[in-house]
């Protein structure tokens, strides 16, 4: 069984980019990772290993994150940042700057539900295979598959939408 | 149609800036300093903060200095905690997904190098282009893991790729990425054995000088 450290260090960048990628904003992500490895630590003792540690950490960082974004503080930030509206330029398409992009990807998948979005998180940014994420969200193959498709079909709607809706 | 894809890839490669630094990874490490002592182990107090002097790749630095002076720095060593991967092998998706994003490899002209977030398709490539671009895409994001100095993300990509294309157009370059991120990750005896392996099987393959020289280093 893995130490608290060994389960930090091997898996901080994931938990991190995850919590990020869930919807947390960047300015909160440190506070989130730190709770989630407060409660790692606490539950550890109580990991038997049946599943994978990232299965079992995915577990805790999407219920941490969860209760993060239902606090009325996330709220009030998320509305004001819904207001956000972000334009592309036409001539801009072709480089968009990084910094924007990643805002854009904020929207993208701020309009999908949580279980959408953690699929989409799980496959298409952390490179995850679909049963892997299956077991990690406790749910069939089958649903991961429709989930993602739904997922992607929203976000490059979207991404249409956003990009050129402007005319 | 195709300025909506690299547009899309863009957006989407744009995660690969969700990783931490490495001070911001000093400051998690420092916040949750206490939790890195061994259970009884007392001793180290205080903020933990400050000193971003040495911390060695990866943010061994808070938590070399929570736990020196606790108990000896055994677990430190060598991150022999192989992570999770085990040989999960993919099972063939019970039908095609529609809707196709980013086939292509990362726009040669517009800049990013965060190949490492383009999209992960589930879906079989059908025919021998969509393969080999899928083969490119999988072994362009161990390639830039691999330029990001994360060895072991890059052989999570190099598995992936083994098992989807074993015996695929570009196989011989994953064993040539394989055998350079298992040097990365000090892992020399398993680094000359798929070596060992790969000129067995491809004696002639012009991956095999490159090989040899990076073992050579």
């Amino acid at each position: 069984v893995a130490t608290f450290e060994e389960v930090y260090r091997d898996n901080v960048r994931f938990v991190w980019r995850s919590v990020r990628r869930l919807g947390v904003a960047e300015s909160d992500v440190e506070d989130v990772c730190q709770h989630v490895f407060e409660v790692v630590h606490r539950q550890l003792p109580g990991f038997r290993g049946e599943s994978k540690v990232t299965t079992w950490l995915f577990g805790i960082v999407y219920r941490v994150v969860a209760d993060f974004r239902r606090s009325a503080h996330e709220r009030r930030r998320a509305q004001h940042e819904g207001e956000i509206e972000i334009a592309v330029e036409p001539s801009q398409e072709a480089e968009l700057e990084r910094g924007k992009a990643r805002a854009i990807l904020d929207q993208l998948l701020a309009q999908l539900d949580d279980e959408k979005r953690a699929t989409f998180v799980l496959c298409e940014l952390e490179g995850l295979e679909v049963k892997e994420v299956a077991e990690m969200m406790g749910c069939p193959v089958q649903t991961v598959y429709s989930r993602l498709r739904a997922a992607r079909e929203r976000v490059e709607a979207g991404a249409r939408r956003l990009t050129r809706g402007r005319a | 149609m195709s300025d909506d894809r690299t547009i899309l890839d863009q957006i989407i490669a744009s995660a690969a800036a969700d990783e931490p630094s490495e001070a911001q990874l000093e400051r998690l490490e420092a916040r949750l300093g206490p939790l890195f002592l061994p259970p009884g182990g007392g001793g180290a107090s205080g903020d933990g903060g400050a000193g971003a002097a040495g911390s060695a790749a990866t943010g061994g630095g808070a938590i070399g200095k929570w736990l020196a002076g606790a108990v000896a720095a055994a677990t430190l060593a060598g991150g022999g905690y192989v992570a999770y991967r085990s040989g999960t092998r993919s099972e063939p998706p019970p039908r095609p997904v529609e809707e196709r994003v980013a086939v292509t490899a990362a726009p040669v002209d517009a800049a990013p190098p965060a190949i490492d977030a383009a999209p992960v398709r589930s879906a079989p490539p059908r025919t021998a282009e969509e393969a080999l671009a899928e083969e490119a895409r999988i072994l362009g994001r161990a390639q830039s893991a691999l330029g990001r100095g994360d060895a072991r993300r890059a052989l999570r990509w190099i598995d992936r790729h083994a098992r989807s294309f074993k015996s695929g157009a570009l196989a011989e370059e994953r064993e040539r990425l394989a055998v350079e991120a298992l040097l990365r990750l000090d892992r020399r005896a398993d680094a000359e054995a798929r070596a060992a392996r790969f000129h067995r099987r491809y004696p002639r393959s012009v991956q095999g000088p490159r090989i040899r020289e990076l073992l050579a280093r």
